[in-house]
């Protein structure tokens, strides 16, 4: 960690959190509390809940923040603190896959579907687009909670292989092999619904 | 290059300049093309969702928080004090415990509880078969001990 002012401030703040105090805590919540809304959202998606969430995640941080230990950032440690919060979430509200394409509006499906029918096009205009918004959505809707973690963490918040090996505490090699297992797993999904149509 | 490197590199490196071997197998393969337009659609699908604007905290967010953390605070103090009390009487009631396993263990292995040390089991069967046995009159006078009439006994079974 660089020794600058505000790093040196954090510090304290994080010393004073550890000893119990909620308003050095605050601090903390004012300074990352847009990364921690970034995250949820992208990993859950639900703007209804996001806020509830990420209560809920600062307040386990706070009672956890005596276990920091300052081996990584305060950023990196809250960050996993909030997808470890996420993916326990999810695996909570994972509902029947066959729901969730039944949501998809039909607009967004006939514009998909042209999309896919049509041959290969180097633009992608605003339809196109909203309709791959709803058939990513969807997709990751339908996903295993721990391929959403994954893809969420590198297309959505677009973070690096090394960031996410970081933040999850696990080794390159082993992020890599996930990432490639759920976005294979994702197409086969996507297939399946493009032939069961 | 073949259909599976071409379908690794879509799912699982495709990141950044696409190599050549992959465009050139794509020029002649029908299959991988699907493969690779399906994979560009949700791509540009996570890129949308991605560029939406993240929801920001209400106002009111942080003193809400500041509240439920204090509330945190208070709760976890509590439960501290109360493990901490339940803690140290579970630690005295186990040394105490303990000591008395350790008293007993030392105890000298006689005593009005403890069967004496060398007892001869047979003597006691003896004296148990003499209660048991009645006195006969043909027996009395002639056999004055016990050990006879266990043997008299022995004898009315056998028959």
């Amino acid at each position: 960690m660089a020794d600058s002012p505000g790093d040196n401030q954090e510090l304290e703040w994080i010393k004073r959190a550890q000893r119990g105090d909620a308003d050095a805590f605050g601090f903390l919540v004012e300074r990352y509390q847009r990364r921690v809304f970034s995250l949820a959202y992208h990993l859950v998606n639900n703007r209804e809940e996001i806020e509830d969430l990420a209560q809920e995640i600062f307040v386990k941080a706070y009672l956890g923040v005596r276990g920091y230990d300052g081996r990584s950032s305060f950023a990196t440690w809250l960050s996993r603190v909030a997808v470890n919060h996420c993916y326990d979430y999810l695996r909570r509200r994972r509902t029947s896959r066959v729901l969730y394409f039944s949501q998809m509006n039909e607009e967004g499906e006939r514009a998909l579907e042209a999309k896919a029918q049509s041959p290969r096009q180097e633009g992608v205009d605003v339809e196109d687009r909203i309709a791959s918004r709803d058939l990513a959505a969807k997709l990751l809707g339908r996903a295993p909670a721990e391929d959403r973690v994954i893809l969420g963490l590198k297309e959505l918040e677009e973070l690096s292989v090394q960031e996410i090996a970081e933040m999850l505490d696990l080794k390159e090699s082993t992020v890599k092999v996930r990432l490639h297992r759920a976005r294979k797993r994702m197409l086969e999904d996507f297939r399946r619904w493009q032939r069961g149509r | 290059m073949r259909c599976k490197e071409t379908k690794d590199w879509f799912e699982g490196r495709g990141e950044g300049q696409m190599p050549a071997s992959v465009r050139e197998h794509l020029r002649t393969c029908v299959a991988c093309r699907t493969d690779e337009r399906d994979w560009r659609l949700v791509q540009t699908g996570f890129r949308a969702l991605s560029r939406e604007p993240v929801p920001d905290p209400s106002t009111g967010f942080l003193a809400r928080l500041t509240r439920r953390l204090a509330e945190a605070s208070l709760a976890g103090r509590a439960a501290a004090q109360f493990w901490d009390l339940v803690g140290r009487r579970v630690i005295l009631v186990g040394s105490l415990l303990m000591l008395t396993i350790v008293i007993a263990l030392m105890l000298p292995t006689s005593g009005p509880w403890r069967s004496p040390v060398g007892l001869d089991l047979s003597l006691l069967q003896a004296e148990v078969a003499v209660e048991n046995d009645p006195v006969l009159p043909d027996d009395f006078g002639s056999n004055q001990s016990a050990a006879p009439n266990v043997q008299a006994g022995e004898d009315r079974q056998r028959r």
